[in-house]
């Protein structure tokens, strides 16, 4: 059987010594993939690629048994999809330096929705779990594809809480089939089984720490807005927005308190023009006027929660910072005991929860 | 001419009954020990051989041989000297047999014929009680220590020459009646000091009453140690049971204040993270009672519990579910009470801010790696959790005192009291000892309070011994309130305090 082009696309995609700019240089002077792979090494050469990569390219190694590989990836659950394919995400091709393939599992973002990408510090503060998880949850209840990229921080926790209410879609900085940082397991398996991930690496590439700022144009390309939740002044999220500006896409940001060092880098946005947010609404909004079908949405419906009065003294108290037992006691006039079988009971409707030890804090904003 | 005497051997914390078998008949002059000795008993030979001399007494020029028995038990310690000294004696006919017939001798011999004070005199007495004995001879300085067994004549003497007087029917005068001088209770730490802190403070109320393990998390300097030290200051007195098993133990590692007879005051045993494992666990190659049994019937603190090596932490498995600990060694292997109450404290992060983010920055993984140097089974074995909080500024300015020590000791007492009362006939003391079988006797759960269990054991994935501990608080919880039945808001409190980080 004659391999395909895709098959051969396989194989490139493989060679880690070529990168964008040179396949670019490549396919110009040889016109397909296929014509590369069957390209001798003095034709190679002559395309002014580098020494290394002429090795690669006809390096033994990837070449055996790559198109066998290449039919058991469906096998794994993993799908391959090239630039010249319908089904390649629309969104990615006008960037300049759109990817020439992907690997996903699960489904591509679909095309006809809006999707938004929620962004932000690893090291976040309560305070930022507690919006990235409102904003994520309100966004996909309101239909909108949430698209991060599952590390640890704002981005797990906004595509946590939105699978509970919509689609939510990764883009990895390794291989498909790699759970890069491990202790979102289940966070993968959910996005698998509901939603999708992406990656421009083949399967069994580890997150090597170059990956990630090229990973996030991906990001940034296949969404319509950006949100920034948390980010220091010299974050690794603002990559992610030069990338987004770069596409001209919109750039939000949650604001936070002066002097708070993991809300500077979302202040200096505002300051440098980004859109303000303060719910879902405003990104709602902003989304309606570009993208006509966001008309469409629906309005997130927010969820009350039932509480008695001795709840609503304690929960009236309660902020999305975590506040020590202690503190709410010197505030509440209930006895400690009390006070105990008052939160717990919170905490069993939602409302509360203990992100350490004795302390408290809401699991949404309460405006 | 042959003689026997008796004198004790310390195994564990518990004495054996060691005769001292003494024989003289002709043959080559010299003197010979036997019955499985260590080194320094076997020395015992010529300080003997000397005192006896200089306390004047010529030796007939035959050959002498003694024996411990039983032979098979090795011995160790210097304490055997006396009643070598005295079944030589005796043999030798300068003594009556019938003086030796029912007494015990205990001491370690000078040269000069001086006797000095041995450690181990506690049980020793009791062993000596327990045998059958009536008489008792200790080094002066043991007497008040021999005496708390009551019921036997104790004779304190100061050399070899004043036994053999009180063995000829002239007891010692003159010996000043050492006062008894018992450490008093006075000069602990004191709660009123503490400002803030009620949540800290309600814990270690709970955890004292029901003796359950607690845990301090907090950043520095928030007073995890100031809470813990305080901790001995508001628990009930000792009984006369605890403080002569705790006595045995202090007095076996020669710790016993000098003069002092009784432990008056719960231990609180603060042992540097840098602390081997054998000298945590006792043992040593004559076994020595480690930290954790200094600790029985009082307070084990171990201070930035994940700056220990981890081996040392994992030791305290076994005597934190079986309240005591078993030394093997080549020779013997003992059993030492551990019945502690186990109080750590650790930060919660490297740093130590966390959960405040405005100062930690350390890494989730950095956070966990620090705190799994913990063993999920130590922090099973713990009752209470507590992260303590900072002290703002305004609690430390108030003046207005705390609640001081003693109060809360008589609240503490109250509901040990209830327990006690409640496990009458049983082997348990507090509710933190009742075994799994028991909790379904005691501790009636009403059905919302399964259904409330049944929800936090799945939300926060306890495991079946943490279940078991959860109850057990509420037990205790439910005993300060003067509750029959254990209801939600007892578990519900109790939920709270198992928060891990």
């Amino acid at each position: 059987m004659e391999n395909t082009e895709k098959q051969y696309w396989y194989w490139l995609s493989k060679v880690e010594e070529v990168g964008i700019a040179m396949r670019k240089k490549l396919l110009q002077a040889f016109g397909s993939v296929r014509e590369i792979f069957q390209a001798k090494e003095k034709a190679l050469i002559g395309t002014g690629i580098t020494q290394k990569a002429v090795c690669a390219l006809l390096h033994p190694k990837y070449r055996e048994g790559v198109f066998e590989e290449f039919h058991k990836l469906q096998d794994r659950d993993i799908y391959f999809v090239t630039k010249d394919e319908e089904k390649f995400p629309k969104r990615l091709r006008p960037l300049g330096d759109c990817p020439d393939f992907l690997f996903y599992r699960g489904k591509l973002p679909p095309e006809e929705i809006p999707a938004v990408a929620v962004v932000g510090a690893r090291e976040c503060s309560v305070y930022g779990r507690g919006i990235a998880r409102m904003l994520a949850g309100e966004l996909a209840g309101a239909g909108v594809a949430v698209i991060s990229g599952m590390a640890r921080g704002v981005d797990g926790h906004a595509q946590a809480q939105a699978l509970k209410y919509g689609k939510s879609y990764a883009v990895l900085g390794c291989g498909v089939d790699v759970c890069y940082p491990l202790e979102n397991f289940s966070l993968y398996e959910e996005l698998c089984a509901k939603g999708g991930i992406l990656s421009e690496y083949p399967p069994g590439v580890p997150g090597l720490p170059y990956h990630f700022p090229v990973r996030n144009r991906i990001i940034s390309g296949l969404v319509d807005g950006l949100v920034v939740v948390e980010a220091r002044k010299k974050s690794g999220t603002l990559i992610t927005v030069e990338c987004a500006l770069e596409q001209g896409k919109d750039v939000f940001a949650v604001p936070g308190r002066i002097g708070e060092p993991l809300s500077e880098g979302c202040n200096d946005l505002i300051r440098q023009g980004a859109c303000l947010v303060t719910g879902s609404a405003d990104i709602l909004e902003e989304l309606m006027r570009h993208y006509p079908k966001a008309a469409n949405l629906k309005k997130f419906e927010k969820n009350e929660f039932l509480l008695e009065d001795a709840e609503k003294i304690v929960y009236a108290y309660l902020r999305l910072e975590p506040r020590h037992i202690e503190e709410i006691l010197l505030h509440v006039d209930y006895p400690l005991p009390e006070l105990m079988e008052i939160l717990f009971s919170l905490e069993a409707k939602g409302a509360v929860y203990s992100p350490a030890g004795n302390y408290y804090a809401l699991t949404a904003p309460t405006c | 001419m042959f003689s026997k005497t008796y004198a004790a051997a310390i195994r564990g914390v518990d004495a054996l009954l060691v005769q001292v078998e003494a024989d003289i008949s002709d043959g080559l002059p010299g003197l010979e020990l036997v019955g499985f000795l260590a080194s320094e008993l076997r020395e015992a030979k010529e300080r003997v051989r000397v005192a006896i001399h200089n306390a004047g007494i010529v030796l007939p020029p035959k050959k002498i041989t003694v024996n411990l028995s039983p032979a098979d038990v090795r011995k160790e310690g210097t304490a055997f000297d006396l009643a070598i000294a005295v079944a030589i004696l005796t043999a030798s006919g300068h003594l009556s047999e019938e003086y030796i017939k029912q007494t015990m001798f205990v001491g370690e011999l000078s040269l000069d014929g001086r006797l000095n004070p041995v450690n181990g005199i506690l049980p020793i007495a009791c062993c000596a009680k327990e045998c059958g004995l009536v008489q008792l001879v200790v080094p002066a300085k043991n007497r008040a220590e021999a005496m708390v067994t009551g019921s036997l004549d104790v004779w304190g003497c100061e050399t070899l020459r004043q036994v053999m007087e009180l063995l000829l029917g002239n007891p010692p005068d003159g010996i000043p009646e050492e006062e008894k001088k018992g450490e008093t209770a006075a000069g602990l730490p004191d709660f009123s000091e503490i400002c803030g802190q009620q949540a800290a403070k309600r814990a270690i109320e709970i955890a004292v009453s029901g003796g359950h393990n607690l845990l301090f998390l907090g950043s520095p300097g928030s007073g995890k140690t100031m809470l813990a030290k305080r901790i001995p200051s508001i628990m009930p007195e000792l009984t006369f049971e605890e403080s002569l098993e705790l006595s045995k133990i202090y007095s076996v590692s020669g710790k016993l204040a000098a003069g002092g007879t009784l432990m008056k005051n719960r231990p609180f045993q603060a042992p540097h993270h840098s602390i081997t494992a054998s000298a945590m666990a006792g043992g040593g190659r004559n076994p020595k009672p480690g930290q954790i049994s200094l600790a029985t019937h009082g307070v084990l603190f171990l201070d930035e519990l994940p700056e220990f090596e981890r081996r040392t932490i994992e030791l305290l498995r076994q005597p934190l579910e079986e309240r005591k600990i078993t030394v093997n060694r080549v020779a013997e292997s003992c059993d030492y009470p551990a019945a502690f109450m186990f109080v750590a404290a650790m930060n919660p992060c490297p740093c130590g801010a966390y959960p405040d983010r405005k100062h930690c920055r350390c890494s989730e993984p950095q956070i966990r790696k620090y705190q799994s140097k913990i063993s999920r089974a130590i922090l099973d074995r713990i009752d209470l959790f507590l992260q303590v909080a900072p002290v703002a500024y305004e609690e430390l300015q108030q003046k207005g005192q705390g609640e001081c020590s003693a109060a809360i000791r008589g609240r503490v007492t109250k509901t040990r009291r209830i327990q006690q009362e409640r496990y009458a006939g049983l082997s348990v003391r507090t509710n933190a000892e009742l075994s799994a079988k028991q909790l379904t006797q005691f501790c009636i759960l009403p059905p919302e309070g399964e259904a409330l269990l049944k929800e936090a054991f799945f939300r926060y994935g306890l495991s079946a011994r943490a279940y078991h501990r959860i109850i057990r608080v509420a037990r205790t919880i439910a005993d300060m309130e003067g509750a029959e039945q254990i209801g939600t808001k007892h578990l519900c409190e109790a939920i709270g305090y198992r928060r891990q980080v």
